[in-house]
């Protein structure tokens, strides 16, 4: 993920020359509460609703750190098959300047018009998803009067669920799930640093009902800085998923909707 | 009051007209629709009159009966009949037609008409009655139809009649005889009665009458001519009496006293008379269904006659008494295993038997020849001495009976009584005699054997008792066994307790002193254990009921974070009170051990409780998990499940 941090504009200008060697920053801690929520709607139709909570860690807060971004993101969704959907949405992320010597504004919006293809593939008992999500956003900086810039940014996430101690995800169930996930951007403000993010993630996961599933983290991640493409900054991250799907449908409305294809 | 403007004689006469048309118009009512008469059913209209509340045909009588739709699909069964009543008696012209037809189904218009040819029997009888009785000629025909065609004749008689008293020459045949013969003019039998075969001029048999008596019999038969003197002209006295099947039975027994080798059954004249009379019997039936009339003929012979004097006549019906009573205990007796079983085992069973079977073939059998001939109303036709002497070759049996083959210490059977009789048969009075002797030897046999049969019996029903009981138990432990193999602790205390309960009631038995009350608890501990067994087989399947009532409780859910479908338990606080509450609390209940009175009823409860669930899926139960959150009572949960069998109901 990529930072804003307005105090080190003015040193990047004057910085951004490639280093020798490639810089890596000391790893950064950040705690993510992350909910996300798949409201059936239609037989095909659902609405995709996240919030995350992203705390960072400064020298005055360590370890869960101090708010850093509330992020809505929103979509509909449409569901082609049991292993395939695609969703087409907005996003909202409020960013808070988490430097505590900062006087620029405390808080900025960035906007977000985002589509992703999801595919899963059973393996087994192991369920392996592929997701690309593309994003187009439009970021400014803290300081007074700073411009919007455009980027996209090209996301593929490889990831896998394996249930733990039972040959099939069904209410209690613990799950164990690697994702490794490259975000790539382009952009006329990317020059040198393609690479946004790499994320390495695993989680543990408890499935209580069919419509209720908690998950817990840990994420290293590591990229390119927008102002050098030399430098990489890396992150240490704790993660905790609420993951809800309610189906406020009439039941039998609900059922045949199971087998999409059938 | 009235007499000035309104005289009274007019009121009267008034009232005498209004009266005469109102009985008038009540007396004859005309019936039209569905009737069955002497077996046939169908559609009849004709005018009937109320007489003393009967209902009388009176007049023009139609009934018919036919189906174009049965014919086409396979076959119908017709009849028209039409005639005449007056008063209640069939009168004038009747004609009967009615048979059976299948048709080729190929049909033809002809003239505005479908013509479909049929093929099948057709009976046709015509003829006048006069007062309900014969009157004039009367034909009977059965014919072969072949394609509307008239095939063969299978049957043909052609009878005159006055006023139902047959006359003249009259003609039976079939398809391969003819009996010619003729009457006087008073319905007598006379002159030579000849049965013509098809294959040859000459008759093949001559039946001789003479005024009604029948002198002589001649038969051709392939190893010659036979000639059989009947009836004696000069001897003793004579009576008429009906040509029938009496009267062929009387010649058929003359026949065999002189040993001719003659069967009467397959003699032309028997036959064709049989057949006339079985055609007849149906219109008779006809008749007498519907009116009143006497349609049978009575054809008149002459046969001697050996009178019954009253005495005679009192011993006869005294001997057919003993006869009944005497043959029914030596049936009952001979045909009882239980006799037949001691017989074996035990001499003077064994001497028992033996007497029984001999009075029964010695003394019983041959009354009850010469008494039937008595019940035929034959007797009296037929000479006694050489009747006795046919039946009773060597004389009536003594009252002493030799009995074979016995261990020493048993005598021959003998009673002293009051019966006696000499060994003369042409007595009535001996064997009148003879059959009381039987009867009470039976009787007396009967009641020493009484106690000691029913003894035998009730032993024997324990040996059968105890025999089914192990059987039983032999099954259940043999299915008992085979549920072991479930491993679950509270369905092998269940299981332990239903061998429990079989054992106490097996125990309870064999402590009984031997009665019938002992009888009874066992044939009941047999019922029992058929009803433990089936328990343990409703045991033996709970486990896979369970997984069903699971199964059913299960929604199908798709979760989109895995993109798999997965199950949902619902209703849970049904299924939880089933599985954690009901079944445990059952199984308990078994393995307690119940008694044999409350078998069937838990297992009806059992089977319920599954029914009722699998049920409950479907239906609204939001009250009732309600109900369900906090009880803990499992009776409480069976009665709001709906289940009220009461548990402790004695179910038998």
């Amino acid at each position: 993920m990529l930072v804003f941090m307005g105090s080190f504009h003015t040193y990047a200008q004057e910085e951004n020359v490639l280093p020798e060697e490639s810089d890596f920053e000391e790893a950064e801690g950040r705690v993510w509460f992350n909910t996300y929520g798949n409201i059936r709607i239609s037989k095909r139709l659902f609405w995709d609703a996240q919030t995350h909570f992203r705390f960072e860690e400064t020298e005055n807060t360590p370890f869960i750190g101090q708010i850093g971004q509330i992020y809505n993101r929103h979509a509909i969704g449409y569901i082609y098959s049991k292993k395939f959907n695609a969703s087409l949405g907005g996003v909202l992320r409020v960013n808070f300047n988490t430097d505590e010597s900062s006087e620029d504004r405390s808080v900025v919006p960035e906007w977000r018009i985002w589509h992703q293809y999801q595919f899963a593939m059973p393996l087994g008992s192991t369920m392996f998803y592929h997701r690309i999500r593309i994003e187009h956003r439009w970021t400014q900086g803290f300081a007074e009067n700073s411009n919007f810039i455009f980027r996209n940014r090209w996301r593929y996430m490889l990831r896998a669920k394996v249930p733990l101690n039972n040959y099939k995800f069904e209410p209690g169930t613990f799950y164990v799930s690697p994702e490794a996930e490259l975000i790539m951007q382009s952009g006329k403000a990317v020059v040198a640093s393609p690479m946004e993010d790499l994320r390495l993630t695993t989680t543990l996961g408890y499935i209580i009902n069919p419509r209720l599933t908690f998950a817990a983290g840990m994420m290293y991640s590591t990229g390119q800085t927008l102002e050098n493409g030399g430098i990489y900054k890396q992150n240490w991250t704790f993660r905790f998923h609420m993951y809800f799907s309610p189906d406020f449908r009439k039941v039998k409305n609900k059922l045949p909707s199971i087998h999409f294809n059938d | 009051m009235t007499s000035r403007y309104f005289p009274s004689h007019l009121v009267f006469w008034m009232l005498v007209a209004l009266f005469c048309y109102r009985s008038g118009y009540a007396q004859t009512e005309l019936f039209s629709g569905k009737r069955s008469i002497g077996g046939f059913t169908g559609t009849a209209e004709y005018p009937f009159k109320i007489v003393d509340g009967d209902s009388i045909p009176d007049g023009a009588f139609l009934m018919y009966k036919s189906n174009v739709n049965a014919l086409l699909k396979a076959k119908d069964s017709f009849f028209s009949f039409s005639g005449r009543f007056q008063e209640g008696f069939p009168v004038g012209f009747w004609k009967f037609q009615f048979g059976e037809f299948s048709s080729n189904k190929a049909s033809q218009v002809v003239g505005y008409q479908y013509r479909v040819n049929v093929s099948g029997v057709q009976h046709d009888a015509f003829g006048n009655l006069s007062n309900g009785k014969p009157d004039g000629d009367w034909t009977y025909k059965i014919s072969k139809i072949e394609n509307s065609e008239v095939s063969q004749v299978l049957f043909k008689s052609e009878i005159s009649y006055e006023t139902g008293i047959p006359q003249k020459s009259f003609q039976i045949e079939n398809d391969s005889i003819t009996l010619v013969g003729r009457f006087l003019r008073n319905g007598f039998a006379h002159d030579i009665w000849s049965v013509y075969s098809d294959v040859s001029s000459e008759p093949s048999e001559n039946w001789h009458f003479d005024n009604g008596l029948l002198e002589k019999i001649e038969k051709t038969t392939p190893d010659g001519d036979l000639s059989f003197k009947i009836f004696e002209k000069l001897s003793s006295r004579k009576k008429s009496i009906v040509l029938d099947e009496r009267y062929l039975k009387l010649i058929k027994w003359n026949l065999q006293n002189q040993k001719a080798q003659l069967e009467t059954e397959n003699m032309g004249m028997y036959l064709l008379l049989q057949q006339n009379a079985e055609r007849y019997e149906v219109i008779d039936n006809f008749f007498n269904d519907l009116g009143k009339s006497q349609f049978m003929p009575s054809f008149k012979v002459n046969v001697p006659v050996y009178p019954l004097d009253s005495l005679e006549a009192v011993q006869l019906q005294d001997a057919l008494k003993s006869y009944d009573s005497g043959i029914l205990i030596s049936s009952e007796l001979l045909s009882d295993p239980q006799f037949g079983l001691l017989a074996h085992s035990n001499p003077q069973a064994q001497y028992y038997y033996q007497v029984v079977e001999k009075l029964q073939k010695d003394f019983l059998e041959p009354a009850g020849m010469f008494l039937g001939f008595y019940k035929e109303e034959m007797l009296e036709f037929l000479p006694r001495p050489p009747l006795a002497r046919e039946i009773w070759p060597n004389g009536l049996p003594e009252k002493r009976i030799q009995v074979s083959e016995i261990e020493a210490g048993y005598d021959d059977w003998g009673m002293t009584s009051e019966e006696s009789y000499t060994n003369d048969p042409s007595d009535i009075g001996n064997i009148q005699q003879m059959v009381l002797y039987a009867k009470n030897s039976l009787d007396t046999i009967s009641f020493k054997l009484s106690d000691w049969l029913k003894e035998e019996r009730k032993q024997q029903q324990f040996v059968s008792l105890e025999k089914q009981l192990v059987e039983e138990t032999k099954t259940l432990e043999r299915n008992v066994d085979t549920l072991f193999t479930i491993k679950r602790v509270a369905l092998t205390e269940a299981l332990n307790g239903i061998l429990e309960t079989k054992e106490r009631r097996l125990k309870t038995y064999a402590e009984m002193p031997e009665s019938d009350t002992k009888l009874d608890y066992g044939k009941r501990a047999v019922l029992c254990l058929k009803n433990l067994g089936k328990l343990a087989q409703n045991l033996g399947k709970l486990p896979e009921k369970e997984l069903l009532i699971k199964e059913t409780y299960q929604d199908a859910i798709w979760n989109p974070f895995t993109a798999t479908i997965m199950d949902e338990d619902v209703k849970k606080r049904i299924t939880s009170a089933y599985k954690n509450i009901i079944v445990p609390y059952l199984l308990k209940q078994i393995a307690a051990p119940l008694d044999c009175e409350e078998v069937t009823n838990i297992s009806n409860v059992l089977s319920k409780v599954h029914s009722r669930l699998l049920e409950l899926r479907e239906e609204p139960t939001k009250k009732l998990e309600r109900k369900l959150r906090k009880e803990q009572d499992p009776e409480t949960i069976l009665e709001l499940l709906g289940v009220n069998d009461h548990l402790k109901t004695p179910a038998f």
